[in-house]
């Protein structure tokens, strides 16, 4: 071999190499990018919070608190104004909108302020009122030993240098408390994320699994076949965002007819429902194709009717490969947010419900993204829960389908989606 | 580069390489070594801890058709595939002994595999043409050697194609797909593919088992016109065929060379017993 | 007996499903032009224009058209050669482990769901596509170009391109593997010259498959699109407009022409995913004609 050859080969080589080391690259920059945007952000209070902040008042029944001195924990610092009255601590902060902010930093588990109720007017009025880390102050009513009121707080333009010191020396108890709970958080859309899910599910499932027994078990080799097959195929070329207009031309009139109007996480989940399907008959036929048949036969030898043997013998050997179905069924859920867009609508709920519009995770970071000011922190931090989420499924489909494969059973090795021949 | 450039410049590689490699020559087998295209000694093969060949000792004639027969698994087509090495694309699999080209241990560190497969061309079983037009097929060995010039291509296409007896079905459509032409044909181009680079030696595995007759009688003449250029080395099934068209025949049996001589000797004369329950089809 | 029915209803179900999309969605795609509520568009001057100013009450597609083709097919383009390279290295030239590895690499970046490359894009693209218009002193909205679509849908087309050229090379028959390295080819030129075209089948599909994600890419590029007025968008540094950015432009409103013209969009995305897919065919016909691989 010439070394001119020689040179040209290893040339090409590194080229494939080049190839994929550039898509490994691109790959660790997105981890990258969404990590170090969002993993700061990610904790409890994100997940499980409000997406709209809330301004809370909250008021007191107690006349008088006891008396007792509160120790803050060392973790502190010099930033933190304690109450040791009251038991909790705040610093002077500026929020995301560049306002200035008083964040409660700590709270005693005993602190009085704990013991309040929702004033205001409205569904949640008498629940106790949430006092907590991540709150800010507003301002505090309190009365003096002698029955005077005062108000302190950042609306009195104090900093709570100066307002946390009157506090201490001169409340003798808190009339109300005007706080305002932070926004920023999840947990609505994964609420909504959740219900989409399980009506996605609910819908398509069944027609996907007996679509699949009929192709695989009913179906003759036929132009009906032929065609029924080639139409699912096309149906799993349709770009989401025309599941989103069929949503709404086809699904919509069809539900208004049960009284359902408007956007909903139920239409949602119907426009969801039509687009699994393609996935869910290709995986579930898969897994049917990986049960014997002489199974089927032994059942029909032992005087099963078709049907008996269909719901005794193969769809419960093909348990492993269908649930695979449903997992990556649930991944393209949780990944979806063109086709929700219009169905679902963008309005962030913090209490989403079934009837009314709501975003699922994916759609709100649709929402954050746009505008003039996209939140990346946030919309990363969501980025990593979906991430996480499609992992976790994927992974399980991987150790489900090795699990099967040891066992050495009849389930199918459920295989990854695979983009189909559409032509 | 007119043909001659393309000659001078082949010669010039072949000098390039002796030089690299003739830098011990092994004596005492080079001596007088002029008919024989390979000289086996001891040659032990292993695929990971099963043997496949047992100490095999053979020479093969130069320009001429050495047929190998015996049972399927008797290790034969391995034994071809140690000519040009295909067995390294085998991962487990160990060659002992020594194997004699030209003065050069085949299975030496210094040996160029690719190089060496363009002087020790193959035909495979199945006919197997690229899918790519007849003419493509043809120079395609050449191409990968990096020649470009069309003038050459064209007439190694064509000599080629002659050589192989296949040039007057195929001159006016050499555009066609290889794929659409039929077995016979595929297997012809196959030939005429190898014969391209201007081997010395050609190995056919088992080249006719997919044909029907009359493509197998073609290509049998076919055979008996190349062996004045080429050293054939054959592996078959049919004995018929072994004793029609082969000079010598090697008969194997699990791993073992039993028996090797002129084919007449070896069909008419066996001296083993089991030459000759294999040969009147007592096994098989 | 019941249930037999049951399972042929779900089968036809799913069949009739993509028919009623293309009914309904054209169906009220076509309203704006017969005249529904709020006025009535000249298909003519919808198809061809190169204004969309729906404040204006102009709605020319015909510049959404290009750009949703040019900025497509220049996806698809960047991403195959890397998406066949790729294919190369995994099925011919990485071996076990590594091959597993570069594998998982593309799975991963296939399970990544749009709206996250989305988010990576506004990021990371466009800040890459406004240091490289700085580069050449050209000033760009924020990075927010065609450029920056282009290797967005370069991107998310890969995965789908490598994992069919993936598996057609796989099912390249071994005899063509074993004929070449006979003829003294290199194993890198037997990846390149007998494995690649035989996969080309497979290739040309998955190429296909790219182009009808891209073309149907939403959210994504509606984040970094920048949706422009007037086109077609022919400098890669300035801002543009497709079919699905405009689909997602005005959400707020639900009545009038600005809402119904949306599904005139979805049709003519429909149009063009499906032309584009004839096309391919025809052409992959003819191309298997001249070529032959009857594999």
């Amino acid at each position: 071999m010439t070394r001119a050859r020689k040179a040209k080969d290893i040339l090409m080589q590194s080229i494939t190499w080049a190839a994929s080391g550039l898509s490994a690259w691109v790959l660790i920059a997105i981890l990258v990018f969404i990590f170090t945007n969002g993993w700061k952000l990610l904790d409890w209070s994100v997940l499980s919070g409000n997406y709209h902040a809330r301004n809370i008042v909250s008021g007191f029944v107690k006349e008088s608190f006891d008396e007792s001195v509160f120790t803050p924990p060392l973790s502190l610092s010099a930033e933190d104004i304690v109450s040791v009255k009251f038991g909790f601590a705040v610093r002077d902060e500026v929020d995301k909108q560049k306002n200035h902010v008083h964040t409660i930093t700590w709270v005693d588990d005993r602190s009085p302020l704990r013991e309040g109720t929702i004033t205001t007017a409205g569904a949640a009025q008498g629940d106790p009122a949430p006092f907590a880390s991540g709150m800010s102050v507003n301002k505090i009513v309190f009365s003096d030993a002698d029955g005077r009121e005062e108000t302190v707080g950042r609306l009195k333009q104090q900093s709570p240098r100066e307002w946390v010191p009157i506090l201490d020396s001169r409340a003798a108890f808190i009339k109300e408390f005007h706080g305002k709970e932070p926004g920023g958080g999840m947990r609505g859309s994964l609420l909504a994320t959740l219900m989409l899910i399980g009506l996605s599910l609910l819908f398509s499932v069944p027609v996907g699994i007996f679509a699949a027994v009929y192709l695989h078990a009913v179906a003759k080799q036929n132009r009906l076949t032929k065609f029924i097959r080639s139409s699912i195929e096309l149906l799993a070329g349709v770009p989401s965002i025309i599941f989103s207009m069929m949503g709404i031309t086809l699904i919509f009139p069809l539900i208004k007819i049960f009284g359902l109007g408007g956007q909903s996480i139920i239409l949602g989940g119907l426009t969801m429902a039509v687009l699994l399907l393609p996935v869910l008959i290709r995986q579930t036929e898969e897994a049917l194709r990986a049960v014997p048949s002489s199974y089927a036969q032994a059942s029909l030898a032992l005087g099963a009717t078709q049907t008996e043997t269909l719901f005794r013998v193969v769809l419960p050997s093909a348990k492993n490969g269908i649930f695979s179905a449903c997992l990556l069924a649930v991944s393209r859920i949780v990944g979806e947010s063109a086709a929700l867009i219009f169905t679902m609508g963008t309005a962030i709920q913090d209490f989403p419900k079934l009837t009314e519009g709501s975003t699922s995770l994916a759609v709100q970071i649709y929402v954050l993204m746009r505008g003039e000011n996209p939140n990346f922190r946030l919309a990363s931090a969501i980025s990593i829960v979906i991430l996480i989420m499609i992992l976790i499924l994927n992974l399980t489909v991987k150790i489900v389908s090795e699990l099967t494969d040891r066992k050495g059973n009849a389930s199918c090795p459920p295989r990854r989606v695979k983009a189909s021949k559409a032509s | 580069m007119s043909a001659s450039t393309r000659q001078s410049l082949k010669s010039l590689l072949t000098i390039n390489k002796n030089a690299a490699h003739s830098v011990k020559p092994v004596q005492s087998l080079v001596a007088g070594n002029d008919d024989i295209a390979f000289s086996l000694r001891n040659v032990n093969l292993y695929y990971g801890g099963f043997q496949a060949l047992k100490n095999i000792n053979l020479d093969i004639p130069s320009r001429r058709v050495t047929a190998f027969i015996g049972p399927s698994g008797c290790g034969k087509s391995t034994l071809l595939r140690c000519f040009n090495r295909m067995n390294d694309l085998i991962e487990n699999c160990r060659v002992e002994g020594s194997i004699i080209r030209n003065g050069i241990e085949l299975y030496g560190d210094s040996v160029d595999v690719v190089d060496l497969r363009t002087h020790v061309g193959m035909v495979f079983q199945q006919p197997n043409p690229f899918p790519k037009s007849i003419y493509d097929n043809v120079a395609y060995g050449l191409v990968c050697q990096g020649i470009k010039n069309r003038k050459v291509l064209d007439e190694a296409v064509e000599s080629s194609l002659k050589k192989a007896a296949l040039w007057d079905e195929v001159k006016d459509s050499l555009r066609r797909d290889a794929t659409q032409l039929s077995g016979g044909q595929q297997q012809r181009l196959c030939i005429a593919r190898a014969i391209a680079l201007e081997p010395d030696v050609i190995l056919m595995d088992e080249p006719t088992s997919a044909l029907d007759p009359i493509a197998t009688a073609r290509i049998e003449d076919l055979i008996a016109q190349l062996k004045d250029e080429y050293t054939i080395v054959i592996v078959t099934h049919s004995m018929s065929q072994a004793a029609r068209i082969s000079d010598k025949t090697a008969f194997f049996l699990l791993g073992d060379m039993i028996e090797f001589g002129p084919t007449d000797d070896i069909f008419q004369n066996p001296r083993d017993k089991r030459t000759e329950d294999y040969i009147t089809g007592k096994f098989g | 007996m019941v249930f037999r029915n049951l399972f042929r209803i779900a089968g036809v179900l799913a069949a009739v499903m993509v028919i009623l999309i293309i009914i309904f969605v054209t169906s009220r795609g076509i309203r704006p032009f017969i005249g529904g509520e709020g006025g009535r568009l000249d298909l003519k001057e919808f198809l061809t224009g190169s204004r969309w100013r729906s404040d204006q009450g102009i709605y020319g597609l015909g510049f959404v058209i290009i750009n949703t083709l040019l900025v497509s097919i220049a996806g698809g383009v960047l991403a195959l050669p890397s998406a066949v390279l790729s294919a190369i290295l995994i099925t011919r030239i990485a071996k076990g482990k590594v091959s597993v590895f570069l594998t998982t690499i593309v799975e991963t970046l296939a399970a990544i769901p749009s709206v996250v490359y989305g988010v990576f894009a506004a990021g990371k693209i466009t800040v890459l596509v406004r240091d490289l218009g700085h580069l050449f002193g050209i000033s760009t909205y924020g990075g927010n170009s065609s450029l920056a679509v282009i290797l967005l849908l370069a991107i998310m087309t890969y995965p789908t391109m490598t994992t069919l050229a993936v598996s057609g090379m796989r099912s390249v028959p071994r005899q063509l593997d074993s004929a070449s390295l006979a003829l003294g080819a290199t194993p890198t030129q037997t990846s390149f010259k007998v494995i690649v075209p035989a996969a080309r089948s497979s290739i040309v599909t998955g190429f296909t498959l790219g182009l009808g994600r891209a073309f149907g890419e939403a959210t994504a590029v509606s984040m970094i699109a920048g949706n422009a007025l007037t086109g077609p968008t022919w400098n890669p540094f300035d801002i543009t407009r497709t079919l699905t950015s405009t689909m997602l432009t005005g959400l707020h409103e639900t009545t009038g022409l600005d809402y119904e013209v949306r599904f005139s969009v979805g049709v003519i995305l429909m149009v063009v995913i499906i032309s584009m897919n004839l096309l391919v065919a025809a052409a992959k016909k003819r191309l298997e004609k001249k070529g032959g691989a009857a594999l």
